[in-house]
């Protein structure tokens, strides 16, 4: 093992969305800064929108599961337990890479579930604490949209406007006007204009889940590690953390790491920051456990992996007559309905979801199932099926709010390890009937709007495997040790050096993406790291 | 010299020929659409085998399947020609066959042949912009119309403070 003299004042673990909002603020202030990040740059040529073969890269290199993927970097997951299979990229941008951009924030309602609606917890902050990180966070990515939503609280002007329509977005106006249903143009983290230092508007070419190589989407990568690193935060790539280490008085010291030829390195530091997504910082936390912290880190509450929440999702695509063009305009960050978001007691379900509006997929997406996994037969209809669908088809997406449950959760798998020898996660989740009746409810929404304005074909997929996007609440915060794992600054109860600040933070998950609102709980766990760095032990 | 993933893992010879008149039945000749098989997906999808190995086994079986099937049907003398000589009517019986027997294999290769389809220029080019290479030119689009919320605009709040 080789080690360093390099004592960070804080180190980072994982250089995502989260992540990122820390080096940088931390950065700002003047402090030592080390983040490790198992993944590495990925430059323009790497992205596929160049290449014929674009499409197959979602079944490939660019696949959103990691265990297709299977790039060097990923770690494998167990999901044999599990309707829903959690998705992330590893890199430098995190899961921004192949994000769809979609950036609401949460409602005031969300930060009081069990106070509004006596389900889940109350989180121990309030939209309105968060407020100005939400702010700050918008004005420094770049998020194209338009202010003055009757269904949100207020908010700045956006820095780019929305996005255009175009005769894909356009049908779903019409339905959803016909219907009288909310709708409006999303907060979207992708500019629409020219932004920041020499950032293109988005030329809407569509498909940004394999990533944006124009870096007009606002990912990570592009936003907030860029100027981190040129502030001298110190970014290791291709360094996979094995473990948090720990000094005798229990506080963190730093961690043991491999690089990309299997080496093991140490990285001291004063305090420890990890922001490595839902799945990924449990899976570390336990991973680290020791004679101090036989159950792993932080973990006296035994919270650590528990509360698992992903935003059950599924899809419904409706098919039409009018040659559409919807592959025009970015896949999914354009337009939202937030008609059902919260709870009615009428509808026999608490809390809400949301409908996402989606564009159109490929031929070669198409043909192998869309977004509803329905393949193009082979044979003589093939040609005829493809022909209706493709350039025919937009979809919606039902998102539903989940609730925590102890028993959804994250643990380390005893025989799967990546291929550095770590104990992988296994993710053991099912799915409540609360987000059953949502999802029901919901796609008899979806079908709804699609019916309303003449789609001759309706096709459904009721729960998407693929669709564990958002990985939260497995290190959740609040204000008791007994039944939260971190304070309300992301802070760990048992180990005052240690900070979360990755979805694994979310108390609730309400029922809408949820990156804004982790850069902006970063963002405010990094002004109070800045601000009380003198009292934390090291 | 060592093999190369590809001769380890593709198809060769009576293989390739059997996979060609398959995948011109799952995407056959149509109009202005080539077949897939005439298009040189055998090619294609042979080097996705010598690329990704654990796709081998699973369009090894299915073209087998397929094969013994052709040869049973055709007379039950095994000596005789298989699946490409066969009417198209009964190669696509046999295909249903091998579906419902082996349906995670046949599917397999079913999407392999979808993805050589759908990668190729030629494919590309006839069905127009949205299955070219989306960059470097992307694509135009009107500009957002703020008007279209008027009516959304009047609408009460909805939201709940808290």
């Amino acid at each position: 093992m080789s080690g360093t003299d390099d004592l960070a004042d804080v180190l980072i673990i994982g250089a995502g969305a989260s992540g990122g909002p820390v080096a940088l603020t931390l950065a700002q202030a003047g402090m030592n800064v080390v983040c490790l990040e198992q993944g590495g740059w990925l430059s323009e040529d790497e992205y596929p929108h160049k290449r014929a073969d674009w499409e197959l890269q979602r079944q490939r290199n660019f696949s959103i599961d990691p265990n297709e993927r299977s790039r060097d970097e990923d770690y494998p997951l167990n999901v044999e337990n599990t309707p829903i299979t959690p998705l992330m990229f590893n890199a430098v941008g995190g899961s921004t890479i192949h994000w769809s951009g979609h950036f609401p924030r949460f409602r005031p309602s969300d930060f009081r579930v069990k106070s509004l609606d006596g389900v889940g917890d109350d989180w121990p902050l309030t939209y309105w604490d968060l407020e100005p990180y939400y702010e700050r966070n918008d004005a420094f990515i770049g998020v194209s949209g338009l202010a003055g939503d009757p269904a949100n609280p207020p908010r700045s002007p956006r820095s780019t406007p929305p996005l255009g329509l175009g005769p894909g977005g356009d049908i779903y106006v019409r339905s959803l006007e016909k219907l009288g249903w909310h709708w409006w143009p999303s907060d979207s983290a992708l500019v629409s204009e020219p932004f920041g230092d020499g950032r293109p508007a988005c030329n809407n070419c569509g498909p940004c889940d394999i990533g944006c190589p124009r870096g007009s989407m606002s990912s990570a990568d592009v936003t907030y590690w860029p100027a981190a690193v040129a502030r001298g935060v110190r970014l290791v790539t291709h360094a996979r953390v094995r473990e948090i280490n720990v000094n005798r008085a229990g506080l963190a010291s730093g961690a043991l790491y491999f690089d990309r030829d299997g080496n093991i390195h140490r990285q001291r530091a004063r305090s420890v920051v990890l922001a490595s997504n839902g799945v990924g910082t449990p899976r570390l936390l336990l991973n680290s456990s020791s004679g101090i912290y036989p159950d792993g880190l932080a973990n006296s509450s035994g919270l650590v992996g528990r509360n698992l929440m992903f935003h059950p999702s599924g899809f419904v695509t409706g098919v039409f007559n009018e040659n559409l063009q919807a592959f025009r305009g970015p896949l999914g960050a354009f337009l939202h309905c937030q008609e059902f978001y919260e709870t009615d007691s009428g509808r026999g379900f608490v809390r809400g979801f949301q409908l996402q509006l989606i564009r159109e997929v490929g031929p070669l997406s198409t043909a192998v199932g869309g977004l509803t996994s329905s393949v193009v037969p082979w044979g003589s209809r093939h040609h005829k099926v493809l022909r209706e669908r493709f350039s025919h088809s937009i979809s919606l997406g039902v998102m539903v709010e989940d609730l925590p449950e102890p028993h959804n959760r994250v643990t380390l798998d005893t025989d799967l390890t990546d291929s550095d020898g770590i104990p992988a996660p296994k993710i053991d989740y099912r799915m409540s009937e609360n987000s059953k009746k949502i999802i029901a409810f919901g796609f008899d929404r979806g079908r709804e709007v699609f019916e309303t304005v003449g789609a001759h074909t309706v096709l459904v997929d009721e729960l998407a495997r693929k669709s564990g996007w958002h990985l939260m609440g497995t290190a959740r915060m609040g204000d008791d040790a007994a039944t939260s794992v971190v304070d309300k600054w992301g802070r760990s109860h048992d180990v005052p050096n240690l900070f979360v600040v990755d979805g694994s933070l979310f108390v609730t998950c309400a029922s809408i993406n949820p990156t804004s609102t982790i850069q902006a709980l970063a963002l405010r766990a990094a002004d109070w790291i800045v601000e009380h760095h003198q009292e934390i032990p090291s | 010299m060592s093999r190369t993933a590809h001769e380890s893992h593709g198809l060769a010879g009576a293989q390739l020929e059997l996979l060609t008149a398959v995948q011109d039945r799952l995407i056959p000749r149509h109009d202005d659409m080539p077949g897939a098989g005439e298009l040189g997906g055998a090619d294609v999808v042979s080097g996705y085998m010598g690329e990704l190995p654990e796709l081998h086994s699973d369009i090894a079986a299915a073209l087998d399947s397929i094969e013994a099937k052709s040869k049973t049907q055709e007379s039950g003398d095994a000596d005789l020609p298989g699946f490409g000589r066969l009417e198209e009517s009964r190669k696509d019986e046999i295909l249903r066959e091998v579906e419902i027997g082996m349906p995670r294999e046949f599917a397999v290769l079913v999407t392999q042949t979808y993805n050589s389809y759908y990668t190729n220029p030629v494919i590309q080019e006839i069905l127009g912009p949205g299955a070219l290479p989306p960059q470097p030119l992307g694509h135009t689009m009107p500009d957002f119309d703020e008007s279209a919320l008027d009516d959304v605009k009047k609408r009460a709040k909805t939201w709940r403070n808290a």
